[in-house]
């Protein structure tokens, strides 16, 4: 592990041990929330039923394991958050937890997460659970976060699969459906994060993080987030072709592809420094609206055939 | 108050809040785990009569043939 820079903080005092906010603070409550929302989208779209009980338990279940993953980024790092603003009050820098204690509590909950998962309700999707936190933890955070600019494209994977466990909680496997649906993440992370990168690049360039403003530069990054928003936009569209959306989605989602390509290309136009981050502003904001809007129609539209069918 | 109490007092409460963080989290995996376990396997899971195997498929004569001996 990485040596970890701890600020001075007058209210830090690792001796006092961590409160339970700074543990909650470990598994990154609004990763989680979403991680929560496209599981249950992809529970409620699966063919097939699960009891009410199991299948708050396997969202129980998948929400941990993301914390999990959440907490054991945090202990690995902790010299990095220490360095950029948007990370430096996280408890692990702060010295509020020590980057032991944020070890075991993320292993421990990986541990617990994945045996709850898989004895109670599908060993597969417990499986599935257990290569997602490896690959977030392994794979992103250890090797390619900090080894290539490429990191968050192929690391966005881990963010991706959340629906795709839900989906074999209920069938026990995988399908075309289910796998538009980690697509769809998949490729909406690149945007996302690239636009953050954008108006944060001094953040990533002095902890060292090789995101793609800082190693190719803004033009190369704005180029690459109009190309993964226009592959996204038709992407988007697909589970209406497929039957797994319905009229109501295949509206949205073209509605929503049109705005997020135009504020791509205005991200791309722009290329004086204010100017340039207020657009990436936007397009980071709306981004997070588009996935949601997207998985909260598909949601709604199997809520409604659950009702009446 | 001193500054030493007043720390030592607050490392207390902290210990003693992460001790009923941990002692909730046991208690609700009980009652998941047992939430769990009813729903696989039935209400009779708690019928004593037949151990809880009544949602088992009953054994057919065919099957108790292919029991090497």
């Amino acid at each position: 592990m990485a040596e970890i820079g701890v600020t001075s903080d007058e209210t830090s005092n690792p001796t006092l041990g961590g409160d339970i906010e700074d543990y909650v603070a470990l598994l990154k409550p609004r990763v989680m929330s979403l991680v929560v929302f496209t599981a249950l989208t992809g529970m409620v779209a699966a063919p097939g039923a699960l009891h009410p009980a199991l299948g708050l338990i396997a969202l129980l279940a998948i929400a941990v394991g993301a914390g999990a993953s959440g907490a054991l980024n945090m202990w690995w790092d902790a010299d990095i958050d220490a360095i950029m603003h948007r990370t430096r009050s996280r408890p692990v820098p702060q010295g509020r937890v020590t980057a032991d204690e944020a070890l075991a509590f993320g292993l421990v909950l990986s541990v617990l997460s994945v045996l709850t998962l898989g004895i109670t309700v599908s060993w597969f999707a417990a499986a599935l659970l257990a290569f997602t936190i490896a690959f977030y933890v392994l794979v992103y955070t250890m090797w390619l976060k900090r080894s290539t600019p490429q990191n968050i494209v192929i690391g966005g994977a881990a963010g991706a699969f959340p629906p795709m466990i839900g989906w074999a909680a209920v069938t026990g496997d995988v399908s075309l459906d289910s796998f538009l649906l980690f697509l769809i993440i998949f490729m909406w992370t690149p945007p996302h994060f690239w636009a953050l990168a954008l108006y944060r690049a001094r953040d990533y360039e002095a902890a060292g993080v090789p995101m793609l403003p800082v190693v190719s530069g803004p033009g190369e990054t704005r180029r690459q987030i109009l190309l993964y928003s226009a592959l996204l936009a038709p992407l988007a569209c697909a589970p209406a072709v497929t039957g797994l959306g319905g009229v109501v989605y295949a509206i949205v989602s073209v509605v929503l592809g049109i705005a997020f390509v135009a504020l791509a290309v205005d991200v791309w136009r722009k290329t004086d420094s204010a100017a340039g981050d207020k657009a990436a502003k936007r397009l980071f904001a709306f981004s997070i609206l588009y996935l949601f809007l997207l998985f909260a129609v598909l949601l709604a539209e199997h809520s409604f055939r659950h009702l009446v069918g | 108050m001193s500054v030493a109490t007043s720390a030592e007092d607050e490392h207390k409460r902290r210990q003693r809040m992460r001790s009923l963080a941990i002692g909730l989290a046991l208690a609700a995996l009980v009652v998941l785990f047992y939430v769990a376990t009813i729903v696989r396997l039935g209400p009779n899971a708690l019928n004593k009569k037949d151990g809880g195997f009544t949602s088992r498929p009953p054994v057919t004569q065919d099957a108790t043939k292919q029991v090497p001996k």
